[in-house]
């Protein structure tokens, strides 16, 4: 009987013992959390570098608003910076080679003159940063100092003199339109809304008939530079004639269409939506 | 500096993509003046043929500008000249200038030997165009004896009509009333006359169809065929007749105990609403009368007055007039009498409804604060009212009945000098009166002739 109690004892200390010492081991499941945890960290710096690409479009809609007040300027102008060089990152692999090789030196000096105002500007720094790491160049970039520091240092030096020039300029977007380069957010709502004035005092439509029958038709436009309906397409039927070419007449009637001139690029090619 | 070209570059090439995105307009008002549309007379080689062609071209011209939806623009405005027009075809450039959303050309050929001038043969060919698209929108050919030529002129309205709002038309059919006449008897006394009276819905051809010994009461046509159900008191006692207007053939159909009235078809003209009193003393109930078995059966069962029921266009609800829970309101229920709803809850006394005979309205007389109107009320997909309008206001402004088309109503408008029917557009408006060689009430409008 002793010998079994003690037995058990011993047995029970022994498994304590173990339990206590070799469990944890056993199990480990933090070393696979620990690396999950780093690819975790990782995941961050990639999401990091979506934020800005995701930004231009409130951004295009406050430019649009914006330029014809003084105190935003610089709100617009930073920006403007996020703005472009969300275009920068999409092409750069290709610059960033050719850089390397023709202007290591000039990019030094303009570097050394302007790095002191890139330190104002620091909350840009991050981003670029990540993006170069992403990059092959990025094992090069730990071992050696300077030609990494050149090209993330080029690309720094060329955003910058955006912001000169934009900063020189005080309406970004009439500059562009000056280039013969207007976007669909340059467009004024008077120009639409006038329009849409003339169309719809030339669609004749019968009030009050098939209430309960929502309908809506879509049709293209290609207008000439002065306005002129050159084609109308139906894109998308209302599935009654009669008011598919109620609204065809309107056009042909509204014809020239009251477009603003230096803006033909915008408006040669459009789209009415006739809703009842 | 090199740099900063390629982003330039770049930038710009940015925003021209972003350019690519089309400008999209939304055009959800419209104007909702009356249509432009220009008629030019049809003309023929003839004066007869011209003088054909002018009546008709009348006719329409009339028939479009009544109905509220167009605007028949002045021939003074014409670019175009009739002569030029005869020879070269339309011009459509010429017709651009007045905007018109239609022009209505055509010719009109009288042909044959008889003597009876009524009973040669008419050609009439007409086209409409839409100017802007240059398109014929729609484009017909009538042969038909001379005598029918009002018949011509109206299937035309109804073509342009539909073409244009792409609605059926109401021009070719007719309107039935109940006229007054005084008349002198032999003993030198005036007395009023009640008679069934029946016209085009232009108000041409007036007949009245009833010799006006004995009251007539609410004509009702059927929704399918040339018949009108009406109730005579022959004898003192209220019957319910029906009228075939294609052979003139006139039938009792019910004579029952009791008050006998509302009678109305229902869609398939197979059976007859009504209201009797046969059941309980003084009590009204709506009863359906099957026409081809006689068979009459009971739909409602309230101690109060139930009656003016009418049927949905399908003929799965009927719609009625109850004052079971206090004033008098509208109720529907299933073609068996299950089923029963309130429909309105408005203040005031609902009474007469008409279900429209496209199925989403119905027409009542709302009695509000001492006036009178004729009202809709719209019907959604569960049979439920949701929006209630009065399109009219009046002394007694009462009998409402729906265009074959839906799209107008005809009623009747005491004043305390006469009785006159009136049309209202359903959308409240171009409210007009509809002349009658007499006083007339209880008007009902017939479908469509064939």
């Amino acid at each position: 009987m002793r010998r079994g109690i003690v037995l058990s004892l011993f047995l029970h200390l022994f498994l304590g013992i173990f339990v206590m010492l070799e469990l944890p081991t056993f199990v480990m499941p933090e070393k696979e959390i620990q690396q999950i945890n780093v690819k975790l960290v990782s995941a961050p710096s990639k999401a990091s570098k979506d934020v800005p690409a995701a930004k231009p479009k409130p951004q295009v809609s406050q430019q649009s608003a914006a330029p014809k007040y003084a105190p935003k300027k610089q709100k617009e102008v930073k920006q403007e910076v996020k703005h472009k060089t969300k275009v920068v990152k999409k092409q750069k692999s290709k610059k960033v080679v050719k850089k390397k090789k023709q202007e290591p030196k000039k990019a030094q000096k303009k570097q050394q003159k302007q790095k002191k105002q890139e330190a104002k500007k620091s909350a840009h720094r991050p981003e670029k940063l990540d993006k170069t790491q992403k990059k092959k160049s990025v094992v090069k970039s730990n071992d050696k100092k300077a030609k990494p520091a050149e090209s993330i240092d080029d690309d720094f030096l060329s955003t910058l003199d955006f912001i000169d020039d934009l900063d020189t300029n005080e309406k970004p977007s009439i500059k562009s339109d000056e280039e013969g380069e207007a976007s669909v957010y340059d467009i004024d709502q008077i120009e639409i809304a006038k329009i849409q004035r003339l169309v719809q005092s030339n669609w004749y439509v019968t009030a009050g008939a098939n209430r309960l029958e929502k309908k809506e038709a879509i049709v293209r436009l290609s207008l000439d530079r002065d306005g002129t309906v050159r084609k109308v397409k139906v894109i998308k039927s209302s599935g009654y004639g009669h008011f598919d070419r109620s609204l065809q007449r309107a056009i042909r009637k509204s014809s020239p269409l009251p477009i603003p001139a230096d803006k033909y690029e915008i408006y040669k090619t459009i789209e009415l939506r006739f809703r009842r | 500096m090199k740099a900063r070209k390629i982003l330039l570059a770049l930038s710009t090439a940015f925003v021209a993509a972003q350019a690519n995105a089309l400008v999209r307009i939304d055009i959800e008002e419209g104007n909702v003046d009356p249509l432009p549309i220009a008629l030019t007379n049809l003309h023929g080689d003839t004066t007869g043929d011209n003088e054909l062609g002018y009546n008709i071209t009348k006719v329409v011209e009339e028939n479009l500008r009544s109905s509220g939806l167009f605007n028949v623009v002045d021939k003074n405005a014409f670019l175009q000249s009739s002569e030029s027009l005869k020879l070269n075809g339309p011009n459509f450039e010429q017709w651009k200038p007045i905007k018109v959303e239609g022009l209505f050309t055509g010719t009109a050929k009288i042909s044959g030997e008889t003597t009876d001038v009524m009973n040669k043969k008419a050609v009439i060919e007409y086209r409409l165009f839409d100017v802007y698209n240059d398109k014929q929108t729609v484009g017909k050919k009538y042969t038909a004896k001379i005598k029918f030529w009002r018949h011509i002129a109206n299937r035309i309205s109804d073509d342009i009509y539909s073409a244009l709002t792409g609605e059926a038309g109401y021009f070719t059919s007719r309107i039935a009333y109940i006229g007054e006449n005084e008349v002198t008897d032999a003993r030198g006394r005036t007395k009023t006359i009640k008679q069934l009276c029946v016209m085009n819905q232009d108000s041409s051809s007036q007949q009245c169809l009833t010799d006006g010994r004995h009251i007539v009461l609410t004509p009702r046509f059927s929704p399918s065929e040339q018949k009108i159900t009406y109730l005579s008191y022959a004898n003192g006692r209220p019957r319910v007749y029906i009228l075939d207007l294609t052979t003139g053939k006139q039938e009792v159909v019910g004579s029952f105990k009791g008050l006998n009235s509302s009678p109305r078809f229902s869609p398939d003209g197979e059976e007859l609403l009504m209201t009797l009193t046969k059941d309980e003393e003084g009590n009204s109930e709506i009863y359906k009368l099957d026409l081809d078995s006689r068979k009459i059966k009971r739909l409602t069962f309230s101690p109060r007055i139930d009656t003016s029921p009418s049927y949905s266009p399908d003929g799965e609800r009927i719609v009625f007039n109850s004052d079971r829970a206090g004033r008098p309101a509208l109720y529907t229920m299933d073609s068996d009498g299950n089923n029963v709803k309130r429909l309105t809850y408005g203040e005031g006394r609902y009474y007469a409804p008409v279900w429209s005979p496209r199925g989403d309205m119905i027409a009542f007389v709302k009695q509000l604060r001492g006036k009178f109107h004729i009202g809709v009320i719209d019907i959604d997909e569960k049979g439920r009212g949701y929006e209630e309008r009065l399109l009219t206001e009046g002394f007694l402004d009462e009998s409402p009945s729906w265009s074959p088309n839906g799209r107008v109503i005809i009623f009747a408008r005491q004043t305390k000098q006469d009785t006159k029917l009136y049309a209202v557009d359903l959308t409240g408006y171009n409210l007009r009166e509809v002349p009658t060689a007499s006083n007339a009430s209880d008007p009902t409008w017939s479908p469509l002739l064939k």
